[in-house]
């Protein structure tokens, strides 16, 4: 069973709400799926994301894939662990694989489509 | 109706050949509506591309300007590939389409199965590659599980870009033994390194002329037309035009 403390995307991407801030990374079916990530184009501390919109890339051995924002707001902190370790995405795509902090100031209200965990599951297993 | 479009290129420059393959991938990211669009080219002049996010700086510019050769990078990702003697081939088209799929590594399986089909109708023995050494400069040091070898060696590489609604690959067939020159865009290298490049690339590599076959874009476009088309269960229809002049979004 997928962290039920936070929401999914159907981008395959997991949004936890903390605080003020909103913390963004993917989920374990989009990295075992996408395969060993090399790099990951994320956007710079203090850019503004609108949500549902490009916000960057990623790039694994097999595939590049556009990233998009689930949520608009701020980037406040970028995980900087992940430019010389992607791979920690891989082995750890819910904790220490997480990629940015958003501060949104609807607190959270100018968002994509957002799934519990139950219903990311029965997404993902409905292929 | 849906429907399998192909055309066979020719041989265009390298900024051309991307914008090309961009444009096929972005149509079916506006329009998702069933359909796949092939397209086989080659390369004039020579050019060296780079994947999606490698570092540029790895590249000697001068020397690349010097023998007229030109730089670009690819949409997909991947590792650098000089395109001197091949045969290229570009595949768009909505995901989840039957036939080729919408998982990554189903996208890549489909389109291989249809290119060992062809390569088997010719009695030529590919197979796809093991997991391969970390990654280098070159895309053809290594074979990716997608990607095929002829006794261990490289062939056919290729390199994915999926978006929400479409994915475009792209691969190159090597012919000939252009590729091999790599290592003189290199930064920084030698001419011993360079030379060792080379080498590292010939014991890694093979080519359709190393493997006594003649195949052009012609005969490879139409088979691999007929395979896919096939798996997709479409029809068939070739264009003269590449897909910008078909009023296709440019890059």
């Amino acid at each position: 069973m997928r962290p039920t403390d936070r929401n999914y995307t159907r981008e395959h991407e997991w949004v936890l709400q903390e605080g003020d801030e909103i913390v963004v990374g993917i989920t374990d079916h989009a990295a075992s799926e996408l395969g060993d990530i090399v790099y990951l184009d994320l956007p710079d501390t203090g850019s503004e994301l609108t949500a549902g919109e490009s916000m960057g890339s990623i790039e694994t051995v097999k595939a590049v894939e556009e990233l998009f924002a689930p949520v608009s707001g701020e980037v406040v902190a970028v995980n900087e662990d992940l430019a010389d370790s992607p791979e920690i995405v891989n082995s750890s795509p819910y904790e220490d694989g997480w990629f940015l902090r958003i501060k949104s100031p609807g607190g959270g209200t100018d968002v994509v489509e957002l799934l519990n965990a139950e219903e990311y599951d029965e997404m993902v297993a409905g292929g | 109706m849906a429907e399998l479009i192909w055309s066979v290129d020719g041989d265009l420059a390298g900024e051309l050949n991307m914008a090309h393959d961009r444009a096929m991938w972005r149509a079916f990211e506006a329009d998702p509506s069933p359909g796949v669009r092939l397209r086989v080219y080659g390369w004039s002049p020579p050019a060296l591309s780079l994947g999606f996010h490698q570092d540029q700086s790895a590249v000697d510019l001068q020397e690349l300007e010097a023998r007229g050769y030109s730089l670009v990078r690819r949409p997909t990702g991947g590792a650098a590939v000089l395109h001197v003697d091949e045969i290229t081939y570009a595949v768009a088209a909505p995901l989840g389409l039957v036939g080729l799929g919408r998982a990554v590594q189903e996208i890549h399986d489909n389109i291989a199965g249809s290119l060992l089909e062809l390569f088997a109708g010719i009695g030529l023995g590919v197979e796809l590659g093991g997991a391969g050494p970390p990654r280098d400069f070159a895309c053809f040091s290594a074979a990716g599980g997608h990607e095929m070898t002829v006794a261990g060696r490289k062939l056919v590489g290729s390199a994915l870009r999926r978006g929400r609604r479409a994915f475009l690959q792209h691969g190159s067939i090597l012919c000939g033994d252009g590729h091999l020159e790599l290592g003189s865009f290199m930064a920084g290298l030698d001419s011993v390194a360079q030379g060792r490049a080379r080498q590292r690339l010939e014991q890694q590599t093979c080519t359709l002329r190393s493997l006594s076959v003649e195949l052009d874009q012609e005969g490879f476009a139409g088979q691999l037309a007929a395979l896919l088309a096939a798996r997709v269960g479409m029809p068939v229809r070739r264009v003269q035009d590449a897909p910008i002049r078909h009023g296709a979004e440019g890059p």
